[in-house]
């Protein structure tokens, strides 16, 4: 876990001196109590929520539709107002800050993206830090990198419209501007979600090792387990009333779903996806007096190697350090792992 | 800066996603002007042309000649434009704000009453509407107030469908950036309604060309007054020019109007 800066003060005034001088990394966020009624309505749509998400972590929150954790998330930067409850950010009380000031403290990526059709795309991702009065020189260096981080080349892009970029590109523009103001921490709702498979992975890819350089403090609503996992350091699995039926790391989860709600929204599959969450490595590998033709590298997943095994019918495949053969896993040794899960992964 | 690029751009083999993308340079931007708009004043100045030809060609009583002169003509086209011009900015005065106003959440609820009122102004003959007006008072303001009210409901209209026609993905970020709703409405709602409310702000325009006339017997100028005295005078060759010379000011005001309008759309949605 990354260092907590104490507040989440950094990215509003003009005190950076320039773009590179620091990013702001994650903070806390505690939600206690959080509830919204809805007037009109008798059954709270987020029903007293109390969640600590811990600084430069991606929590993700999932659930059937209608549960109420695009609700939740919303009210983190307060589009949606608590009717009761608190949210601390980076340990200050959010709930009653000018919620107008607070956005511009918190990214916020959506999965209609959202980017304003009139604007060009560098004035897009110059949107806040023009909101927080930066001055023309640094905002443009800033919108440079900002493009360059979520790989588009600025000297390509900076001018072009929303509707000339496809609808991978335009969500990558998307990061880009929640990022520009270097906020402490993010909400994704769905942002991937309107992507088609391959750029999705791809976007998801790329989402993934930014975070690992940012380490901001993310949450992320999806109702896709698949992707929870993929991409969560937590999971917060929810049921209606944004009620939390499990919240832990995707392995824990896999390993001991907390109840059927929880087992049925894993789904299928529970004991491969486990194996995502292994790496080739954390097995005691065997001798590699066997040379096999196929050879997996030692930071695979188990689930990588045991597909390889399957495609083509091996029992056993050679695990490569740097490309040089260190060993042999077999399939009975990822078999055994799935059967007794890795508490002690020398056993 | 300790962040780097994950991915090369350069390097990486393309996919579906930057396949699909728009090429910048190949891309329809439609500029301002266009060839086709040549269309419409090419067309209405050769039907003035043939007109004037026809008319010159006649020989004028001292009533018809006295209408159909260049200085009486010019006079009442150019008093028409100005009518007609307050009308339109009028409309725009009231009817924008009165959308706006009805379309916040605060004051959605007022939208009922709002568009009732602008209806019964559209409704009301307008014609009865002046002649019952001018019992009372003449000139320029009461003709521009009664057209006002008619020609109102067409820019409250476009007005509301094109505020409430802005993508609802692009209103959430923008509240989300931390826009407040002034700056979200200045600087995302209305830009984006532009081409919607310009189309209502054209058809008040020519509602007002067309209308204009009706109130001639108020005084308040335009080419009303040669029409409607030629018909009582049954001056056929007077009637037909004037109304002639009316159509072709609607067009050519309808065109100037869609060129203004293009132009304030924002580049990015033009």
């Amino acid at each position: 876990m990354p260092e907590n800066p104490t507040t989440v003060e950094p990215t509003e005034t003009g005190k950076q001196t320039g773009p590179a001088a620091h990013d702001a990394r994650g903070v806390p966020i505690v939600l206690s109590e959080l509830t919204k009624t809805y007037p009109g309505q008798a059954k709270p749509a987020v029903d007293a929520v109390s969640m600590e998400i811990p600084a430069g972590e991606i929590v993700v929150l999932v659930g059937p539709s209608g549960c109420g954790k695009t609700t939740t998330m919303r009210m983190v930067n307060r589009l949606i107002e608590p009717t009761s409850g608190t949210i601390t950010i980076g340990g200050d009380d959010v709930t009653h800050l000018d919620d107008v000031q607070l956005r511009r403290r918190i990214g916020y990526v959506i999965q209609q993206i959202g980017l304003i059709p009139h604007l060009s795309i560098a004035q897009n991702v110059a949107l806040v830090p023009k909101l927080l009065k930066w001055d023309k020189a640094r905002i443009r260096s800033r919108v440079d990198e900002m493009l360059t981080t979520v790989g588009l080349d600025p000297d390509d892009y900076r001018d072009r419209y929303p509707r000339q970029l496809s609808g991978g590109q335009q969500q990558r523009v998307g990061v880009a501007r929640a990022l520009a103001a270097d906020p402490p921490i993010m909400l994704m709702d769905e942002p991937f979600g309107a992507v088609d498979p391959i750029t999705r992975s791809r976007l998801q890819d790329e989402f993934l090792s930014l975070q690992q350089q940012l380490g901001k403090t993310i949450v992320f609503v999806t109702h896709d387990f698949d992707e929870a996992l993929k991409l969560g350091d937590r999971i917060a699995v929810l049921r209606e009333g944004s009620k939390i039926a499990q919240y832990d790391t995707p392995e824990q989860i896999l390993a001991h779903p907390a109840d059927e709600f929880v087992e049925s929204f894993i789904g299928e599959g529970a004991a491969l996806k486990r194996l995502n969450f292994e790496r080739v490595d954390s097995l005691p590998l065997q001798d590699d007096s066997v040379q096999t033709r196929e050879t997996v590298d030692v930071s695979s997943t188990l689930h990588a190697a045991l597909d390889l095994m399957v495609g083509k019918g091996l029992r056993q495949v050679t695990v490569a350090r740097d490309g040089r053969p260190v060993g042999m896993v077999r399939v009975d040794d990822i078999l055994d792992r799935v059967n007794r899960p890795a508490e002690d992964p020398t056993a | 800066m300790s962040v780097e690029t994950p991915v090369q751009p350069d390097t990486e083999t393309p996919t579906q996603d930057e396949t699909l993308a728009v090429d910048f340079k190949s891309s329809h931007r439609r500029n301002v002007l266009a060839w086709r708009d040549l269309v419409t004043p090419a067309l209405v100045a050769l039907v003035l042309v043939g007109l004037y030809v026809d008319i010159s060609r006649r020989d004028l009583d001292t009533i018809e000649s006295n209408v159909l002169n260049r200085e009486s003509l010019t006079d009442a086209t150019l008093q028409h434009i100005y009518v007609s011009v307050s009308i339109a900015v009028l409309v725009m005065l009231v009817a924008v704000p009165a959308g706006i106003l009805v379309t916040r959440r605060r004051t959605r609820r007022l939208a009922p009453a709002v568009l009732a009122v602008a209806n019964v102004g559209q409704a009301a003959p307008s014609l009865g509407l002046l002649a019952l007006v001018g019992i009372y008072a003449i000139g320029f303001w009461p003709v521009v107030l009664i057209l006002t009210a008619y020609s109102a409901l067409s820019v409250l209209r476009n007005t509301i469908v094109g505020l409430e026609g802005v993508d609802r993905g692009v209103l959430d970020a923008a509240r989300g950036m931390g826009m407040s709703a002034a700056a979200v409405l200045m600087r995302v709602e209305l830009p984006l309604a532009v081409p919607v409310i310009g189309a209502g702000a054209r058809t008040a325009l020519v509602l007002a060309v067309g209308t204009v006339p009706l109130g001639y017997a108020l005084d308040a100028g335009g080419l009303g007054l040669p029409l409607f005295g030629a018909i009582k005078t049954n001056r056929p060759v007077v009637t037909f020019t004037i109304a002639v010379m009316i159509a072709a000011l609607a067009l050519l005001m309808d065109w100037a109007a869609g060129i203004l309008q293009r132009a304030a759309t924002p580049k990015g949605i033009r």
